[in-house]
């Protein structure tokens, strides 16, 4: 592994931008699960916070190791996400937003404030025994397959539904408040779970690390890669914890640049990578299907559409609708 | 030089008041009102921004940043009197806004692969970007062009003194900065109420198209409200360097977390909204400091919005948005 990284141009610190790529990637999926259900609940970053924070109250006062802790965390984040939606559940798009971030700067006082607990501005250090490249290896695989797994079933569909148009996706029988609560809810016990990882891999928790940027930074991750596709966090994860490294020469500079390269991502392609990539495939598969014409360009025009403004295959419920019995192939969801 | 940050303030003439609780109780409140017109002006213009053009921009606290740094540097090589000073804020800000809106806003409200909710996202995150890059602009000036990384105004910018009424103490320039704050929020409302630019940005602020179709050019419109809001922000910028002396690249930061607060106190688009809504905000942070701790400054005033969320959520002044599904 340290090899193959070697030679893509890294150093003797290519295991160590591993494991960091495999822990933003735990972090990351927790922000997908909000993102590609169509909301815009941020606070999934003070679930991080509460499970690194849990992982270290536990580890350095009670000694109780990791395991337990990655039970404990996404079980407590579960219970908080709980409570915090009841208010947060009537709200929508920019409000939902704003009282995110509000929410992530309730958590950081608190994390200030309750010393005694958390240790204050100081936090905690000193989380034994401190996990490596093996278990972060395990979690970002158990992680990615499980949203691979999800993609295809029909919470994956109605997700995607959901993000592409709320209205079509209830009015074909999908419970949109419901799926979101239980994406709010299966976001904060991720992001828990990725808060337990990096307290055991840093060894310590200091509040500035769960918030503001964090968000910026997991945001940044999810979008990059694309929300539209599974995979689309892993690319953008293992994007953004890299691009710094190959921008270092340009010193601080490089944030400047890192900015730029987003930027034109967002303009450029702004379903991610993981979309442009998709539409690509679909355009390709589109000219060979009408090359070999199958006498099915009525439902390719009418499936054509959305998908290319979603980017992967939302349309497919629609296309379900509207196919024509000469093709199909796809069952509504 | 006397350097103080918004804790600070909130604790300023608390000794000299001679420690009777109902005055330190009334330095509280008048200082909390004189830092929430701050919060009012800077949400103002976050609040035009997000209301007409349905941008929440994160970059708007930095363009705090970069007016009074730019404001700092002016002021230290030529003696500019403060008026001046102001309006060079309000230029640097208005060209930050406008440089936004012109390399990113703008293509992407342009932009033909996006649905609505995707470009309100991608919306989001360009303004992360635009963040990222003035913000680490703004570090790479400060840490490379100047001596010190925190800046000050020359202490000759405005001579400030201490007004003491009824045991009650406040410096000049805090007066100062609550009256143009006030105005320039109560001016921005009344041509947004009253004038026929106003009714156009309301009308693209309902519906971008129909508005287009009416003849309105959203184009120039949205040059001109973004332009504004930065303007407001830089105004901020100048007002707040010069009564806090003290300035690096992250003194943006701290408003534009407040300046979201006020956005959900005041409701969305509104004004008047985020004038009471900043007032509110300054006013709930100085009785923080005066009950509790200054510590939970920040926790109390996001602790309000849950408030207000549960019963208005859609904000003390706003209009129920009626949303689909």
């Amino acid at each position: 592994m340290t090899a193959t990284f070697a030679v893509l141009g890294f150093d003797g610190t290519a295991q160590t931008l591993l494991e960091l790529v495999l822990l933003n990637v735990l972090l990351a999926y927790s922000g997908y699960v909000v993102v590609a259900g169509g909301s815009f609940s941020l606070a999934f970053v003070a679930f991080i916070g509460l499970g690194a924070y849990t992982a270290a109250i536990l580890s350095v006062d009670h000694s109780i190791g990791f395991l337990p802790a990655l039970i404990l965390a996404p079980i407590l984040a579960a219970i908080g996400a709980l409570v915090l939606a009841k208010p947060l559940e009537r709200l929508s798009g920019v409000y939902l937003a704003l009282v995110s971030v509000a929410a992530i700067s309730v958590f950081r006082v608190c994390l200030l404030n309750f010393d005694s607990l958390t240790g204050g501005a100081l936090g905690k250090s000193g989380i034994k025994p401190r996990i490596g490249s093996q278990e972060l290896i395990v979690g970002a695989v158990i992680v990615v397959v499980v949203f691979a797994l999800l993609y295809r079933s029909m919470v994956g569909r109605a997700m995607r539904l959901v993000r592409a148009d709320p209205l079509v996706a209830a009015s074909m029988g999908v419970n949109v408040r419901r799926l979101r609560l239980w994406l709010f809810v299966g976001s904060a016990a991720l992001g828990a779970i990725g808060g337990v990882f990096r307290a055991y891999y840093t060894g310590f928790v200091v509040p500035g690390d769960y918030g503001f940027e964090l968000l910026i930074t997991l945001l940044a991750m999810v979008i990059l890669g694309g929300v539209g596709h599974w995979t689309g966090p892993l690319i953008g994860a293992a994007l953004w914890t890299l691009l710094p490294q190959w921008l270092d020469p340009l010193g601080l500079w490089r944030e400047v640049a890192t900015g730029f390269i987003l930027l034109v991502i967002i303009l450029l392609l702004p379903q991610g990578i993981s979309g442009g990539v998709a539409n690509l495939v679909h355009k390709g598969r589109r000219r060979l299907q009408s090359r070999r014409g199958d006498g099915d360009e009525e439902t390719i025009a009418l499936v054509d559409e959305p998908t290319q403004a979603e980017g992967v295959d939302v349309a497919l419920p629609a296309g379900g609708l509207v196919r024509s019995p000469a093709t199909g192939a796809e069952g509504a969801p | 030089v006397e350097s103080i940050d918004v804790y600070d303030f909130h604790a300023y003439g608390y000794e000299e008041s001679g420690g009777r609780p109902a005055v330190l109780l009334l330095q509280q409140i008048v200082n909390g009102l004189l830092i929430g017109s701050v919060y009012a002006l800077f949400a103002t213009g976050l609040s035009l921004t997000l209301g007409v053009l349905r941008i929440m921009n994160m970059a708007h606290g930095v363009t705090i940043s970069i007016a009074a740094i730019t404001g700092v540097e002016v002021a230290s090589n030529f003696s500019l009197p403060f008026p001046l000073l102001i309006l060079l804020g309000a230029l640097v800000g208005a060209v930050v806004g406008m440089v936004s809106e012109v390399l990113v806003f703008g293509p992407l409200r342009r932009s033909r692969s996006h649905d609505s909710h995707s470009r309100e996202f991608s919306t989001l995150l360009g303004s992360l970007a635009l963040l990222t890059i003035l913000q680490s602009l703004a570090q790479i000036y400060t840490f490379d062009f100047t001596d010190d990384q925190i800046l000050s105004f020359p202490t000759d910018v405005f001579k400030s003194r201490i007004v003491s009424i009824g045991g009650i103490e406040v410096r000049t320039i805090s007066l100062v900065m609550c009256a143009i704050a006030v105005l320039l929020s109560g001016a921005v409302w009344w041509v947004m109420r009253w004038t026929q630019a106003g009714r156009a940005a309301r009308a693209v602020a309902a519906d971008h198209e129909a508005a287009a179709m009416l003849g309105i050019d959203v184009t120039r419109y949205a040059l001109v409200i973004i332009g504004t809001a930065g303007a407001l922000a830089g105004v901020a910028g100048i007002l707040i360097g010069v009564a806090f002396n003290s300035v690096d690249y992250l003194t943006g930061q701290a408003y534009l977390l407040r300046g979201f607060a006020v956005l959900i106190l005041g409701g969305i688009g509104s004004v008047p909204g985020a004038l009471l809504g900043g007032l509110a905000l300054g006013l709930a942070e100085g009785l923080t400091v005066h009950f509790i701790d200054s510590s939970w400054v920040d926790a109390v005033a996001f602790g309000l919005l849950f408030v207000v969320l549960v019963i208005r959520p859609q904000g003390m002044f706003g209009k129920l948005e009626v949303d689909r599904a």
